[in-house]
């Protein structure tokens, strides 16, 4: 059998019997290959013949009561003479010399301290076995695979146990769309780096091994990613990876697709049905009547309706379950949320009719519990409460207006109560004007060309900071001639006087309509 | 008889070559050699006698114990001229001395016990440099150590016999800690026929010549040290860091880094040592180690003790080749180098 260059210094590092060793000499485990086991006695040290491409045991558990610290320079030189790949030292009481850590880091030579206890003899055995056969411990990790391999969907749940079982010390995980957590969470790689792979890719990070196995939808876009992840893991461990993601990734994505479907199947219902409440009210059809009560919506109380709306995109069915999860804290579950054409609504019912605190407390329980996928800005929008089947649209209608007047923020997550809005309910009706979104484009025509999103920017900074050059330039980290420069251009481009009143009014009110 | 003397003129360059074949071990000279010099006040002198009349009546005098206990006092010449008196009662009167070792205090108290007994110190001594066991010694291969006189500084004598020194080593070590930790012993008596062609030969001219060398270095001009024979200047750097481990015996190991110069970059070192300087390895090579003599020296070329290395000092490490009959001794028995000292013997 040819072993050339399939073991390397990682693998040895990523041995479970070297888990807790100390890595001297070199910052992260090399990936120069292993060819031979050299196992060296402390009367050896001397003498024992080194070769190329060799991981040197230094047998310091066997030097009984002899003193033999020095002898790991000696065979660290030794080693690197040699073109030995790594040296592993068993049986090194105490902390190692400043000298020894230095002279490993001066020669580039990997130097792996093993815990006390760990064997020698058991060691180079395990080595000899790996280097020799690096095969094996995959083929028996795809066996035993192959043994449990599942006959029909799997959750990604159940598939995260299976692989962790079968690779000690790794990390399962899968994502869907802009980073959300299906199941199991990043550990040591970052969601935003996963979710940009659309092929199979491995990932090196510092001591970090990855796979990502990224799975496509019916729609033929990458959806889900499963990961596994590693600590000082080498590439003995990332075939074995690679392999186990591979067998399990069909009955993953069987049952992605099923739960998928199943979700937007569901989601369609409810949006279907929420139509019917908001049209017939307390008085719907009884078939309606009935598939309400399956659905365990309370159409009597108090509601407060909830809508969000996320940007750039809104998530799937799928992906929204890691919505429900956080919104589980005021009381929603996935089947509580709707879809809608512009993000999904919800609402939380009471018997008592809430206070103001009381839909403000609400607003700010979703504000620290809501975590947006990867990317992603929520603009939540709360209405006011409102009484029984009739006040569900009410509310929901409140909690979109809500939102709109919210969509200027710019924080992943942001929250409006309609009730505290004040005075800008008065712009709620024009928001969701056509003619308005028109005549708005015309009245900024010049300055909606992305080559002056700038003084765009600018300019409607400046009018929210009351026309003051000084706080505008502050807030947005510019200098004050910078700032006037900019709001001259936008004056002579749009030519128009931002001096004005009317004209900063207008300007103000077109601007917020198109930001809606 | 060829001779030569030790005069007051003399005591600092014998200290500081007593110093350096010390090894970094056998107890600084620093208060002995005030003793010494007060000794040799108004031209008196110690005659240093090479090849003595074969019948001289010979001994080895000096302090055995916790060198650091022997310091908080001055050592006077009382303990010594004691142990002497005690192997004069069972032999006969002593004619001329040897050093107990040449290395470290004992170098400089034998010609302070040589001033005031008025007697001529034989430039021989049992391994020509430092040591730690008595009965493990070059001389002790040829004249077998069977009994001991011993004086403690507060007036305790004894005289001890056992039939291997091995043996009468232990009972010696046992004895100290009551009587404060250390005591003047003269061992090794007889004609000088019987003795001297076992010692090690010129190790008090031996240390004249390093440390004049070495006073030299101090004041600006090291070539007569790098140039004198079996003297190497091995690494000049900094000691990066000490690590000493718990336990009686000064042992451990000091991490050096050899300043780096056009030729090459920096390079790590370890010195290896237990009570003294054991082995240097540079860049993971045996450079020196026991029997031969490693010095570590401070800025200022003054003998550093591995008790007192610490970690940023500026150091300059020597070797300096162990005499002839020690390193003839080692390569027949092996016993004086690493390997008899509990390590594992490697080579360069």
């Amino acid at each position: 059998m040819t072993t050339s260059g399939r073991v390397r210094v990682s693998d040895v590092c990523g041995m479970p019997l070297l888990r807790d060793a100390r890595l001297l000499g070199v910052e992260a485990p090399t990936s120069d290959p292993v060819h031979v086991v050299d196992l060296v006695v402390p009367d050896r040290a001397m003498s024992e013949s080194l070769r190329a491409q060799a991981v040197v045991v230094l047998a310091l558990d066997s030097a009984g009561v002899i003193a033999g610290a020095h002898l790991v320079d000696v065979v660290l030189r030794r080693a690197h003479d040699a073109s030995a790949a790594v040296v592993v030292v068993t049986g090194q009481s105490g902390p190692v010399s400043e000298a020894t850590s230095a002279l490993a880091a001066w020669l580039h030579m990997p130097l792996l301290v093993a815990e006390a206890g760990v064997s020698s003899v058991e060691l180079a055995v395990e080595l000899r076995r790996m280097v020799s056969d690096p095969d094996a411990p995959r083929l028996e990790v795809v066996q035993s695979a192959l043994r449990q391999l599942p006959r029909g969907p799997r959750s990604p749940q159940e598939i995260r146990a299976t692989i962790e079982a079968l690779l000690p010390e790794t990390n399962v995980f899968v994502l869907a769309g802009r980073g959300l957590a299906l199941e199991g969470a990043p550990r040591d790689v970052s969601a935003d780096t996963v979710v940009s792979y659309t092929e199979e890719t491995y990932i090196q990070h510092d001591e970090v091994l990855a796979v990502v196995l990224p799975l496509d939808g019916l729609d033929g876009a990458t959806s889900w990613w499963l990961v596994a992840e590693r600590r000082r893991a080498g590439r003995l461990w990332l075939e074995s990876a690679s392999a186990l993601l591979a067998l399990h990734s069909g009955s993953l994505l069987t049952w992605l697709v099923r739960e998928q479907a199943g979700l937007e199947r569901d989601a369609g219902i409810r949006s279907t049905l929420l139509t019917e409440v908001m049209e017939h009210g307390d008085h719907a059809p009884p078939e309606v009547q009935e598939l309400l009560a399956r659905s365990g919506w309370q159409l009597d109380g108090w509601h407060t309706g909830v809508h969000l709306r996320f940007h750039p995109r809104t998530p799937s069915a799928l992906a929204m379950r890691s919505v429900a999860r956080d919104l589980a804290a005021i009381g929603l579950t996935e089947h509580s949320l709707v879809e809608r054409t512009d993000g999904w609504s919800a609402w939380v019912t009471s018997q008592a009719e809430p206070t103001l605190a009381e839909t403000r407390r609400l607003g700010r329980t979703i504000e620290a519990v809501l975590q947006p996928p990867v990317d992603t800005r929520v603009v939540v929008g709360i209405g006011a409460p409102h009484r029984d089947a009739s006040g569900i649209g009410r509310t929901l209608a409140e909690a979109r207006q809500a939102c709109a007047i919210a969509s200027g923020g710019t924080r992943p997550v942001t929250v409006r109560v309609l009730q505290e809005l004040g005075p800008s309910r008065l712009l709620l009706g024009w928001y969701a004007s056509d003619a308005l979104t028109d005549y708005s484009r015309e009245i900024l025509g010049g300055l909606l060309d992305p080559a002056e999103a700038e003084v765009l920017f600018t300019l409607q900074a400046y009018l929210e900071r009351a026309c003051s050059t000084a706080q505008t330039a502050r807030a947005l980290g510019l200098h004050r001639n910078t700032v006037s420069k900019r709001i001259a251009r936008a004056e002579r481009i749009l030519g128009i006087q931002v001096s004005t009143p009317d004209t900063r009014l207008a300007l103000q009110l077109a601007l917020r309509v198109l930001r809606s | 008889m060829s001779a030569t003397a030790v005069t007051e003129s003399d005591v600092t360059a014998l200290a500081l070559g007593c110093d350096v074949l010390g090894s970094g071990g056998g107890g600084t000279t620093g208060s002995a050699r005030l003793v010494l010099a007060h000794h040799l006040r108004d031209g008196r002198s110690v005659p240093v006698i090479t090849d003595p009349d074969p019948d001289t009546f010979v001994a080895c005098v000096g302090a055995y114990g916790s060198a650091t206990l022997m310091l908080e006092s001055l050592p006077g010449p009382a303990a010594f001229r004691a142990a002497l008196a005690g192997l004069e009662r069972h032999h006969q009167p002593v004619e001329a001395l040897l050093p107990l070792e040449v290395g470290g205090v004992n170098g400089v108290l034998a010609a302070m016990v040589a001033a005031t007994a008025g007697l001529p110190l034989v430039d021989a001594d049992p391994m020509g440099r430092a040591f730690s066991r008595i009965s493990d010694t070059v001389l002790a291969a040829g004249v077998p150590l069977r009994s001991i006189d011993f004086a403690s500084a507060a007036g305790h004598s004894a005289h001890l016999e056992a039939d291997s020194g091995a043996e009468l080593e232990s009972v010696l070590q046992s004895l100290l800690p009551a009587v404060g930790g250390w005591g003047a012993v003269a061992v090794f008596a007889g004609r000088a026929r019987e003795i001297l062609p076992y010692a090690v030969h010129g190790p008090v001219t031996h240390a004249l010549t390093l440390g004049r060398a070495l006073q030299s270095a101090g004041a600006g001009d090291s070539r007569a040290l790098l140039e004198l024979p079996g003297v190497r200047l091995v690494l000049d750097g900094w000691v990066t860091e000490v690590r000493r481990n718990p336990g009686v015996e000064v042992r451990g190991v000091a991490s050096l880094s050899r300043r780096a110069t056009h030729q090459r970059g920096r390079q790590p070192a370890r010195l290896d040592f237990a009570n003294d300087y054991l082995a240097l390895f540079l860049a993971g090579r045996l450079e020196v180690s026991a029997p031969d003599v490693i010095c570590v020296v401070d800025a200022d070329w003054v003998p550093v003790p591995a008790e007192e290395l610490r970690a940023a000092q500026q150091v300059r490490v020597l070797a300096v080749d162990a005499p002839p009959g020690l390193r003839l001794a080692h390569e027949s028995s092996g016993t004086f180098g690493l390997g008899g000292r509990g390590y594992q013997e490697v080579w360069s």
